[in-house]
């Protein structure tokens, strides 16, 4: 591959780095080239753009189902357990 | 809590356990918000009554019950996800196999991680069935993965507060959620989109 060749490309791995990095700090110009080529080019990295995007409006949306019922008021065993366990540190004084 | 009169311990304990009643539903419900895991949530929250009974003499009070327990449970939740980093010296060394998994040696896509193409619905977040895989999805992610979902998705904090709470580096952030996608991404494949 020619010295330019080597600049621009840029493999999957690093890609779908970069990918991620931009959502937090500034690419540079040069990442920034190689993302735009890269992309143009490979179409599993293009898909993986694409769900990333889509995970981000899932992550955002909270829709988190309490499958374990954490939220489930009221927490009666918890609380029976904090309260047997305060007992404990009250009697070992 | 040295030379403290039985009559007085006793006092703190009914005083404590009438908070234990009235405060744990509201803190549990908070503190699963923040971390996403029940049985943590469950111990963090017992660890606060503790950390209350054990410093009850510098309360008496100074401010309302409430304002006191939630002082202590955001510090101890602070702590907790600051736990998750601590002597991590990169993601890069723990995520090795990860990234042997989803990507061959030349840096392309394995055969395993490359992703196809999903089929878009505008309307699956609406889908309780694509919700309660999404979930477990989220679930099988590492602790402190997810604890960075949850301040950057669900908080939506900027990334300089997510790092500076975390004691991470930007780096670190987005080398965290990059591995995260990775595996969520796959996971939801399997599971959803081309199961």
């Amino acid at each position: 591959m020619s010295k330019i060749g080597r600049v621009i490309y840029s493999s999957c791995d690093k890609v779908s780095e970069l990918i991620e990095k931009q959502s937090v700090v500034s690419l540079t110009p040069g990442q920034r080239l190689q993302l735009t080529i890269h992309l143009k080019i490979c179409d599993a990295c293009r898909n993986y753009q694409k769900q990333s995007a889509l995970l981000d409006t899932f992550l955002k949306s909270n829709t988190l189902i309490d499958q374990d019922g954490a939220s489930k008021a009221p927490h009666k065993d918890l609380k029976e357990k904090i309260k047997i366990n305060l007992k404990d540190k009250a009697s070992e004084k | 809590m040295n030379s403290v009169e039985p009559a007085v311990l006793s006092n703190i304990s009914k005083v404590l356990e009438a908070w234990v009643d009235q405060y744990t539903d509201g803190m549990m419900s908070w503190a699963y918000h923040k971390i996403g895991r029940k049985e943590i949530a469950e111990d963090i929250v017992q660890d606060v009554f503790v950390a209350a009974y054990q410093s009850y003499q510098g309360f008496e009070g100074n401010s309302s019950p409430k304002t006191w327990l939630y002082a202590i449970l955001n510090r101890k939740i602070a702590d907790y996800f600051r736990d998750q980093y601590k002597g991590a010296r990169t993601e890069e060394d723990r995520s090795q196999p990860l990234m042997q998994v989803m990507f061959a040696p030349d840096g392309h896509w394995s055969d395993f991680g490359k992703p196809h193409e999903w089929m878009e619905d505008s309307h699956l977040l609406d889908n309780p069935e694509f919700q309660s895989t999404f979930t477990d999805c989220l679930q099988k992610l590492p602790n402190n993965w997810h604890a960075v979902i949850q301040y950057r998705f669900i908080e939506e904090k900027k990334s300089e507060d997510v790092c500076q709470e975390l004691q991470i580096t930007s780096t670190n952030l987005w080398q965290i959620m990059h591995r995260a996608k990775l595996q969520l991404r796959k996971c939801l494949e399997m599971h959803w989109f081309a199961a």
